[in-house]
């Protein structure tokens, strides 16, 4: 059975992904604004597009300091069905950050390409803003902020910015920085540079998978299971999850 | 209930077409200007709708 001829797996998915996608931003933001996710009938392929889709147009999510509109959050998902067929998995993802009122260069964009190219990462973050326009929005910010974060007196510095890396175990390695200073600065590098930092990379990914795995040693087991392992939990129960790593910023 | 709006090729292509009259102007036009940040905020929400419309006709 299918809906509109995508089929009845893709929606139900793609229904999913966007009421999932609604509930986190409504959790976080005061905002009415919905996500719907946007399929062409097709049996054969799935691609869906998931954004604020207003109009018949997709918009970005107004975000306001201090109850003034002052920034605009384009998020807009590409999804397609991952290696199984079994999800839909994100095959590209857009998360534009733009000052409202202003150009349209955008603060600074994250967006993740699944099929990235050799010398684009899949996950990249590109910072367009002038020093003025984030100058400026730190100030309306630092009116807006508790004392904590509070500059009184002296005028922000983008440097203030922290933008968030992944956490303790998705955040770029070394190699990650290297690779990026070679390509982008055309830094000096040994002959075999690319081979050693994609070996350096698959160490690091490896020694956090494991450190993951102890993170959230059920989610292991489960996913083992599903693949088709065969997984015994320890006689005194499972392991439990560290939250505190889980949601440490 | 976040939900989703399932169109045909033929639909989406319609869309495209309209969202370009709308623009006031050609693809490669708006491309061009999409890539060096010269839209207006409507013009910018056509390039998106746009681009994940060509997404979704395999035509990216």
């Amino acid at each position: 059975m299918s809906n509109g001829g995508v089929p009845e797996q893709l929606y139900r998915l793609a229904a999913e992904f966007a009421g999932d996608l609604t509930r986190t931003i409504q959790r976080i933001i005061p905002t009415d604004l919905q996500f719907t996710a946007l399929a062409m009938g097709n049996a054969d392929r799935a691609s869906v597009g998931v954004g604020i889709f207003t109009t018949g147009q997709f918009t970005p999510l107004p975000l306001s300091i201090n109850g003034t509109h002052r920034l605009n959050l384009m998020i807009k998902l590409h999804l397609c069905w991952d290696s199984g067929q079994d999800f839909l998995a994100v095959d590209k993802s857009f998360f534009h950050v733009r000052a409202e009122g202003r150009d349209d260069t955008p603060l600074f964009r994250l967006e993740y390409v699944r099929q990235a190219t050799r010398d684009v990462p899949c996950s990249h973050l590109q910072i367009h803003a002038h020093r003025d326009e984030l100058t400026y929005l730190l100030m309306v910010a630092d009116r807006a902020r508790p004392a904590t974060r509070t500059r009184r007196d002296k005028i922000p510095r983008v440097a203030e910015f922290h933008f968030p890396q992944g956490g303790h175990r998705f955040r770029p390695c070394l190699e990650d920085v290297l690779h990026a200073l070679i390509v982008e600065f055309g830094v000096d590098a040994q002959p075999n540079w690319r081979s050693a930092v994609e070996k350096g990379r698959e160490d690091w990914r490896h020694k956090q998978i494991r450190a993951a795995v102890r993170d959230a040693p059920e989610d292991a087991a489960e996913v083992l299971e599903n693949m088709g392992y065969v997984v015994t939990r320890p006689e005194a129960g499972p392991a439990p999850t560290n939250q505190a790593r889980m949601r440490a910023y | 209930m976040a939900g989703v709006i399932v169109k045909t090729p033929a639909e989406l292509r319609a869309e495209r077409d309209e969202l370009l009259r709308r623009a006031g102007t050609g693809y490669d036009d708006l491309r061009d200007r999409a890539e060096s940040y010269q839209l207006t905020a409507s013009e910018r929400n056509i390039w998106e709708t746009i681009r994940t419309i060509d997404y979704l006709l395999g035509d990216e």
